[in-house]
């Protein structure tokens, strides 16, 4: 019977769909909702893993699943930090007014529709010059570093059993049908 | 002590700290820890918006996530409780995928009503479908969870059988 597949390459995807979903401005709005972009990562680690599986190969666990979800997190922070630091080092300013724009175009048309409560845009915006103010700073990239590698592991650990749930079945393999005897 | 006993519990123990910190941002910058109450707030607010108009408020602060996180969380926390009631730290005694889509659903469709603004959220959708996401979660995650950490230990490894952890695609076979 053959070995399992390298566990690096589902995870190293798995982290960079994690890290692109939460470093990207407007993108990582996916995380507010009980950090669902983290959750697809980890879970489409697991979906890449299961996919390297051939029937020769021993049936994949949900150990294996619980390791892809950590290290999916794990390389997920690290490139979401990367990413989030890039962005606000090389666009800057012009990245911020990006998302003033989205935030003021997409929350008036909320506001006006009764899906935000009023006083809410307000907030949007006292947050969106707090970010302003931190983006850049050793400290801040630090504290996001440490929080991320806190919670990102946690999250797609948990999306990776969910993948698992999902994909890890392994679908019975149909014998060839005899050839007919005329 | 078994096992598995023993990681439930060490789960359950880390689920409830997580919830006490979010009710305990609100309350320990009521009582003037405004600098542990702001360490609590900025961790909490790389999960959630936390917007004010949609969190509920003790003492005149909002607590550490907005209301459908906090369903989701304390919700996760009861089902995490009533597991063992139902019988389903084993992964034999799993629910099906099935249940746990249906208690997804009603969430994505509230926050998708939301978004294209053909249906206002309330707070009261937010607590119920977010409560019954997080009530199913556990139910289908904790029983795999515990499993693969049996499977990690070598002990459980060599006598797989004895433990009853049996591989996920191996039973469906």
């Amino acid at each position: 019977m053959l070995e399992k597949p390298s566990k690096l390459r589902a995870a190293l995807l798995g982290g960079l769909i994690v890290g692109t979903i939460s470093g990207l401005p407007g993108l990582n709005l996916l995380n507010c909702c009980c950090c669902a972009g983290i959750l697809f990562g980890g879970a489409m680690s697991v979906y890449l893993y299961r996919r390297e599986f051939t029937d020769e190969m021993p049936p994949m666990e949900s150990s294996d699943a619980l390791i892809l979800g950590i290290i999916a997190g794990i390389i997920g922070a690290l490139v979401t930090t990367i990413l989030s630091t890039m962005i606000s080092l090389i666009l800057g300013p012009v990245e911020i007014e990006m998302v003033r724009n989205f935030v003021e175009k997409f929350g008036e048309k909320l506001e006006n529709s009764g899906s935000l409560p009023p006083g809410t845009m307000d907030d949007l915006r006292e947050k969106l010059e707090v970010a302003m103010k931190e983006s850049g700073k050793i400290g801040g990239i630090l504290r996001s570093l440490v929080y991320a590698l806190i919670l990102y592991p946690i999250f797609s650990m948990l999306g990776g059993l969910i993948g698992y749930g999902i994909f890890g079945k392994k679908k019975p393999t149909i014998p060839p049908k005899p050839p007919i005897q005329q | 002590m078994k096992s598995s006993v023993r990681l439930y519990i060490l789960v359950t123990v880390l689920v409830s700290l997580w919830c006490i910190g979010i009710l305990a941002a609100p309350i320990l910058k009521h009582v003037g820890w405004t600098q542990s109450a702001d360490i609590l707030y900025s961790f909490f607010a790389r999960v959630c918006h936390q917007d004010d108009a949609r969190s509920f408020h003790i003492e005149g602060d909002k607590i550490g996530v907005c209301i459908r996180c906090s369903a989701i969380y304390f919700g996760f926390f009861l089902g995490l409780i009533t597991l063992p009631l139902l019988r389903m730290l084993k992964r034999k005694n799993l629910l099906a995928m099935r249940f746990f889509l249906f208690a997804v659903l009603p969430m994505v469709i509230d926050v998708a009503l939301n978004i294209t603004g053909i249906h206002a959220s309330t707070p009261m959708t937010r607590v119920i479908t977010g409560a019954l996401f997080g009530m199913s979660m556990p139910w289908f995650v904790i029983p795999i969870f515990i499993e693969a950490c049996l499977q990690l230990n070598p002990r459980n490894k060599k006598h797989s059988s004895e433990s009853g952890v049996v591989p996920y695609a191996r039973k469906a076979q």
